[in-house]
């Protein structure tokens, strides 16, 4: 019998109940793929836990600088290790407690430096950001580290301490001062014109006779002659000097042998230092004056330079006694006698010494009988004289300061701007007597520009500059940041480099421990 | 959920886009001005005070957010209605926007913040993304499919409806228990187009997906059988049933197919965020 459709509707359903309470196939996707990346993060955080030092390098926030890249799996190479006390907002605090000290010194800026400051001063990472990259560096910060107190240096010195800088610097196109070298009266305490130097012939007028290359090979051997004889010049030529006659960088050449580094290893920064022996000594040699020993003419013999007159005296006399005795003079070293009848001789031979070296002296130092005024033509042709000029014992010769470096608080590298002309930043020093009228000058202030002509390069590009002819120019886009001249760290003592005792490390590591960046 | 009033999906969508933006605009903003009265520094940096504070909210938003699955388990709770959970689930999702990427810095930093990071902005995306689909493809479910199903039972009803047709092929086919000659040339479209077709839609590839085909095939079939017209209407309207569930199908599958991608990433991202968090706060 067939069964009747109504018994269908009737039965109680025993089919697909509970369906919903099974997932469907996109369910199940999205249930499968959940719970695999539950389980993808499930192994990373054991992994993390099983090896915290291998998994560092994930959570840090950027390479580190090439210098410090031993350390980049290490963080307690750098970071002091902590837990979880103390606030979570003061994780940045935590973040930046670094033991720097391990490896560096960080002498104070300026002892005069306010207690803010130095709080500031005493962590590193304050100005010094790693994890920038493996070219960054740790040292070209940017001008807001420096500004935050150069902005108001009164503000951020102690309080007993005089503020010996600018007040305020916020930029170097915008405020910075004038280079403070420039800005004083420079006190010369030697005499010499480049204008005059730099002058064919070197004369002050076009009547002059020049000083001629003959001339000078009579002074000095060939050698020197030859250094300062031009390739298109003949002997009969006067003399004409550029900026290399005098001029050299600290290349470790053989040029500048014994003032510098070995060969090859010298940064050329700087000029070496215009010395007399070097630089002078071929046209302006110092001799004794010519002396008439027994109807004979000697000639003079070769002064030391670098000596006070008092040693110069000293240094006479000796001289003048060596002469006298290979001239057959008797010694007066010969045993006394008790009669007295030899003291007669000794004191014609001190006499005669003491003539000669008066003699030479006065020279020397031409200094006048009357006023004391030096005239010179030897050593206060150049130099500046001081103490009482008829007391040879009294009289000091003014002390030259070293000039090698100009701008002590800021650092130049004069071979990366050696594609410009020296006279683009020394104004002045070219020939100048090569018209009549021109009035010499001895006593030169600093040839250097101003600070303008540093901003016509260092400026950003297409700032309008001003310079010191009263034109203005394009700002050459040329970086200017702060760390770009200036060091920070020991900087009461600026002449001090990078290996100044102050920034010894503490306690040097052996390779091991400086490798895993702790103490043994 | 819809988004707003909008009455068309493209209001609703646009009004979503615009809400993205001004969430994540407005807080970056404030931040900034914040900056400017000097309570933080500009960009935060993401361990100061006020990128941890960013942090920690940003983590608890994403917990709330996360909260939901659990809040799914365990519908018999009254945890609250589902409205309102979604309606926050999507304003916080938007707020989070903001205060992670304050948190950040605009910076990715380290390998694992910043795949942390990736995947919270693919979440990001792939949240919006399905809430923009909701806005559409309801309506359009609603305006193609008269007889929507629940559809993980279509392929039941499918076999349902098999069981239907096939009855009705039967009566079709015999007459008083005899096979007619006409039966028998129609058996094979009944075996292999039309009982497929119903049983598994699209899938069977057969050729009364397209609509065209379909009505060439039934009005040849109404030529056969020209006195059961009733039966083959009725077959005729089987197979249209099935077709608007083929499309419901499709439709389904890009209403809830972007929770394969937020899913899985929106846990992955909760996992990975407390490493880092443990990491970035507890230096070991």
């Amino acid at each position: 019998m067939p069964r009747s459709p109504s018994r269908d509707l009737a039965d109680r359903y025993s089919g697909n109940r509970a369906y919903f309470h099974r997932l469907d196939g996109s369910q199940r996707a999205k249930a499968w793929l959940a719970l695999l990346a539950l389980g993808a993060v499930l192994c990373w955080a054991l992994f993390e836990l099983a090896s915290p030092a291998r998994t560092a390098p994930m959570h840090s926030h950027g390479e580190l600088a090439s210098v410090h890249a031993a350390w980049e799996q290490d963080c307690n190479a750098c970071h002091v290790a902590h837990g979880l006390d103390g606030s979570v907002f003061a994780a940045r605090d935590r973040w930046h407690d670094l033991t720097c000290q391990k490896c560096h010194s960080g002498p104070a800026h300026h002892a005069s430096i306010a207690a803010e400051g130095q709080a500031f001063h005493d962590r590193c990472s304050n100005c010094h950001h790693d994890h920038g990259g493996r070219n960054s560096s740790l040292v070209r910060i940017t001008d807001d580290h420096c500004t935050r107190c150069h902005q108001d240096v009164a503000a951020h010195t102690s309080a007993l301490a005089p503020v010996q800088c600018e007040r305020s610097v916020t930029d170097f196109v915008q405020n910075h001062p004038e280079f403070k070298p420039l800005t004083g009266e420079v006190q010369r305490t030697l005499k010499f014109s480049h204008a005059l130097h730099m002058t064919p012939g070197i004369k002050t007028n076009a009547s002059a006779a020049p000083f001629t290359l003959e001339a000078l090979a009579k002074l000095t051997d060939s050698a020197t002659t030859a250094r300062y004889r031009q390739p298109d010049q003949v002997m009969t030529d006067a003399v004409r000097l550029d900026c290399a006659s005098c001029h050299q960088l600290d290349a470790g050449s053989a040029a500048s042998a014994g003032t510098s580094l070995p060969s090859g290893r010298s940064r050329g920064d700087y000029y070496l230092p215009v010395i007399f022996d070097t630089n002078c000594k071929a046209c302006h040699p110092l001799r004794a004056p010519e002396v008439v020993l027994n109807t004979e003419l000697r000639a003079g013999f070769a002064l030391p330079h670098g000596q006070q007159p008092a040693e110069l005296q000293k240094f006479l006399l000796g001289e003048f006694s060596r002469q006298l005795l290979t001239a057959g003079q008797k010694t007066p070293e010969a045993p006394v006698r008790l009669d007295g009848r030899g003291e007669a001789e000794s004191l014609a031979f001190r006499q005669a010494i003491d003539k000669r070296t008066r003699d030479t002296m006065m020279r020397l130092f031409e200094v006048s009988d009357h006023s004391g005024v030096s005239r010179g033509e030897a050593c206060t042709k150049c130099h500046d004289l001081s103490g009482n000029s008829r007391d040879f014992a009294t009289l000091r010769i003014a002390p030259v300061p070293p000039r090698a470096v100009w701008f002590t608080k800021a650092r130049f590298d004069h071979t990366v701007h050696r594609a410009s002309t020296c006279a683009t930043c020394h104004p002045g020093t070219a020939a100048a007597f090569t018209a009549p009228g021109k009035l010499l000058v001895e006593k030169e202030p600093p040839q250097i520009a101003g600070i303008d002509t540093c901003r016509a390069c260092h400026s950003p590009a297409g700032t309008s500059v001003a310079l010191a002819d009263g034109t203005t120019i394009r700002g050459g886009g040329v970086r200017h940041q702060c760390t770009d001249c200036h060091a920070y760290h020991n900087g009461d003592h600026p002449r001090e480099g990078r290996a100044a005792p102050a920034r010894l490390p503490a306690k040097p590591l052996d390779l091991k421990s400086f490798l895993r960046g702790t103490n043994p | 959920m819809l988004f707003g009033r909008g009455k068309t999906p493209a209001h609703r969508v646009t009004r979503l886009a615009v809400w993205t933006t001004t969430i994540a605009g407005a807080g970056i903003i404030l931040a900034f001005l914040g900056s400017l009265a000097r309570f933080w520094h500009w960009p935060p940096q993401s361990s100061s005070a006020f990128g941890v504070a960013c942090g920690l909210l940003g983590a608890g938003i994403i917990l709330f957010e996360m909260a939901l699955l659990p809040r799914k388990w365990c519908r018999g709770w009254r945890l609250g209605a589902t409205r309102l959970w979604m309606k926050l689930h999507v304003w916080l999702g938007l707020l989070a926007l903001p205060v992670v990427l304050l948190h950040t810095g605009f910076h990715f930093g380290g390998p694992l913040p910043a795949f942390t990071l990736v995947l919270f902005l693919l979440v990001m995306a792939s949240g919006l993304w399905g809430l923009a689909v909701q806005q559409w493809l309801p309506q359009k479910l609603h305006a193609n499919v008269d007889t929507e199903a629940i559809a993980s039972q279509i392929s039941t009803l499918g076999q349902f409806h098999a069981l239907e047709a096939g009855r009705l092929f039967d009566s079709l086919f015999s007459t008083d228990g005899i096979a007619t000659e006409a039966a028998r040339t129609w058996q094979p479209f009944r075996e292999n187009i039309y009982t497929p077709y119903i049983q598994m839609g699209r899938r069977s590839h057969s050729p009364l997906a397209v609509h065209a085909n379909a009505k060439r095939e039934f009005d040849r079939l109404r030529e056969s059988f020209p006195d059961e017209a009733a039966t083959i209407d009725r077959l005729e309207a089987i197979r249209d049933q099935r077709r608007q569930w083929d499309v419901q199908l499709r439709l389904t599958f890009w209403l809830h197919n972007w929770l394969w991608v937020h899913l899985p990433l929106a846990v992955a991202m909760t996992g990975l965020m407390f490493i880092h968090a443990i990491r970035a706060l507890k230096y070991w």
